[in-house]
């Protein structure tokens, strides 16, 4: 059973923010070994830095995973029928990435009711990381 | 072979590659990801939950790579940028599952970016349980610096 009810959610309604743990090098080779992802612009400071970053970068999909995470607590696992990213700024380790969103519509169709939702994603200067958009079933 | 990425590489499809699902790769990526939800490490808490085994969080499927099949276009990896990812989920993943993942060419494009005319290329891939009933749809679309 969905966790969110069509009568408890509107359009405005802000998703419960989630604070992921601050980025480091340890997690971007554990997110790599996880991930099968071992571009060296992740886990190659000399690699890295010959590109032109000032460090290793983050993978977009680990902040697309808090993405998740914080959609997940939200509406529950089962619930997520989509998920769409856009990755908009790299990420570095040291940054603290903050996921916050908001429930922009909900549809409701033969096949069920609908929240759409927009998350963001951003370090702690603002800068936006990831914009997602989501669609998430909800109990009627 | 050496092909230039252009779009006569559109529906080029790689030859499915089969994964077994076990859980201690699930909660690897959990961990990695900072997950909480103890159905993503704990067989009873995801039995309790209603499923048969420990759950993958929802971007799980991209550990699930294709054959690539961007093989032989001279992509240069130094170059290369996520610009979108797309999932479309139709059950979650888990423990003892048997997934096939099936990757194709979808779009070749241009995009013009902060550092001039980048090119895209867009792969979809689809994974499909040991029923070969769908459980994921996936859209994943790279930029290349030029």
């Amino acid at each position: 059973m969905p966790r969110l009810k069509l009568n408890s959610v509107n359009p405005g309604d802000a998703i419960p923010t989630f604070e992921a743990p601050v980025i480091d090098r340890v997690r971007l080779c554990r997110y790599a070994a996880a991930s099968g992802d071992f571009n060296r612009i992740h886990i190659d400071e000399p690699f890295a830095r010959d590109v032109g970053f000032p460090s290793v970068i983050a993978h977009g999909m680990l902040s697309m995973g808090f993405v998740a995470e914080c959609l997940e607590a939200f509406a529950g696992l089962t619930a997520i029928v989509n998920l769409k990213a856009r990755f908009k700024a790299v990420t570095f380790p040291g940054d603290a990435i903050r996921v916050t969103g908001r429930i922009a519509r909900v549809e409701q169709r033969d096949d069920g009711a609908f929240a759409h939702c927009e998350l963001v994603a951003s370090r702690a200067d603002g800068t936006v990381t990831v914009e997602a958009t989501a669609i998430v079933r909800v109990g009627v | 072979m050496l092909t230039t990425l252009d779009r006569s590489v559109i529906g080029r499809r790689s030859e499915p590659i089969t994964y077994e699902i076990d859980e201690s790769e699930i909660r690897r990526f959990a961990e990695a990801v900072a997950a909480r939800d103890a159905i993503h490490f704990d067989r009873d808490a995801a039995r309790a939950a209603g499923f048969s085994g420990v759950v993958a969080p929802p971007t799980f499927p991209i550990a699930l790579r294709p054959r690539d099949v961007r093989d032989g276009l001279g992509i240069d990896m130094r170059k290369l940028l996520h610009g979108e990812q797309e999932f479309r989920f139709e059950r979650p993943i888990v423990a003892g599952d048997r997934i096939s993942v099936v990757g194709e060419i979808v779009d070749v494009g241009e995009k013009v970016g902060k550092s001039g005319v980048m090119k895209s290329l867009t792969v979809a891939v689809r994974g499909v349980d040991a029923a070969n009933r769908l459980v994921f749809e996936s859209c994943s679309t790279v930029l290349i610096r030029s």
